[in-house]
């Protein structure tokens, strides 16, 4: 795994030193590789798939204009991706986003194999009221949790994205956690979970 | 805070981060340790669940792109250039307010004004007072010497 990865690390950084020269193709390779997680980033953060549409065009605009600056000490994909989240958070506080719409965002699970419709109903439920909760996460908890639980990204690669150490990142992670456990609680959909 | 480093590990231990969970943390019998590890657990199940963004198809990526590219072209916003502008001119202001002030002066310093009358119901105390040629009052209190003040 560790060579696949320095294989696209030095293929990103081929693409970079093209596309810094002018060439759109390079960059658009780019695009092409990372659209889709600088999009769910956005959209876990917005909620809206026309905002997140938007947001992720002018993330890969920004970090076009700002090839320059890229030194390759983080990879490629953490540098789109704390373009993104701090994208994201600053257009939340341009919007004051205190509640999501969650019939654009939820799009229902289908039934996993020996699930009933009423167990995929509830667990619809749960993961609409996770969603809720992520989103009442102050914006560090939030982003921490986000880029941990649906980014799937290593402490390391987090810790790039957020600018801050791997201590940092475990403690956002640890009161994001913590506080969703006091938010959920009350819900008792968690212990309903463990039958779903 | 010795617990939440624990709980701090138990999290590393469960994202798969065994470089920061430290040693393998040993069978405990705390309850709040236990419950915060399956509370994670199930924390973790619910986020699966709720995790569904959505994609850019490669049908999509060609409007996508154009997107892009039509932003690309664009100037870019000169921020840098207004935030300059707005730099100098607070600066300016600060300092033509501050030679403003330096130069006319400000208001006139207080004076004290001389005392017209002192008294005092204290039984055996006296008060006096006197102006000197300079204009400078003085209020002198005489208190007897048994006082216990």
């Amino acid at each position: 795994m560790p060579d696949k990865q320095s294989a696209t690390t030095v293929e990103d950084m081929e693409l970079v030193a093209l596309a810094r020269k002018g060439d759109m193709k390079a960059f658009e390779s780019l695009v092409r590789r990372y659209r889709n997680d600088v999009y769910a980033l956005c959209f876990y953060f917005t909620h809206s798939r026309e905002d997140a549409w938007d947001l992720s065009q002018e993330v890969f605009i920004k970090a076009y204009r700002a090839l320059g600056g890229f030194r390759g000490e983080a990879g490629f994909k953490t540098w789109l991706l704390r373009i993104a989240a701090n994208q994201s958070k600053d257009h939340l506080k341009k919007r004051r986003l205190q509640t999501t719409p969650y019939e654009d965002a939820w799009r229902p699970p289908d039934t996993e194999a020996g699930q009933t419709p009423g167990e995929a109903a509830e667990a619809k439920e749960i993961g609409a009221a996770i969603e809720a909760a992520v989103s009442r996460l102050p914006a560090k908890h939030r982003t921490a949790f986000i880029l941990r639980e649906y980014e799937g990204l290593s402490y390391q690669e987090m810790a790039e994205v957020m600018h801050c150490s791997i201590g940092t990142v475990m403690s956002r992670l640890f009161h994001a956690r913590r506080r969703l456990q006091h938010m959920l609680g009350p819900l008792e959909l968690m212990e309903n979970m463990q039958d779903v | 805070m010795f617990k939440r480093k624990k709980m701090m590990r138990i999290g590393a231990r469960l994202d798969g981060e065994t470089r920061y969970s430290g040693r393998e943390i040993p069978e405990t019998h705390d309850e709040k340790l236990k419950q915060y590890e399956s509370a994670l657990l199930l924390q973790r199940r619910g986020a699966a669940r709720a995790a569904r963004a959505p994609e850019i198809s490669d049908t999509q990526f060609d409007a996508f792109m154009q997107g892009i590219r039509e932003g690309v072209a664009e100037p870019a916003p000169r921020f840098a250039g207004l935030w300059t502008v707005a730099s100098v001119a607070t600066v300016t202001l600060i300092v033509i307010i501050s030679l403003l002030a330096f130069f006319t002066g400000g208001p006139d310093p207080v004076r004290a004004t001389e005392v017209e009358s002192a008294s005092t119901e204290l039984q055996g105390v006296t008060v006096n007072y006197y102006d000197n040629p300079q204009g400078v009052s003085t209020v002198k209190v005489n208190m007897p010497e048994n006082d216990l003040w």
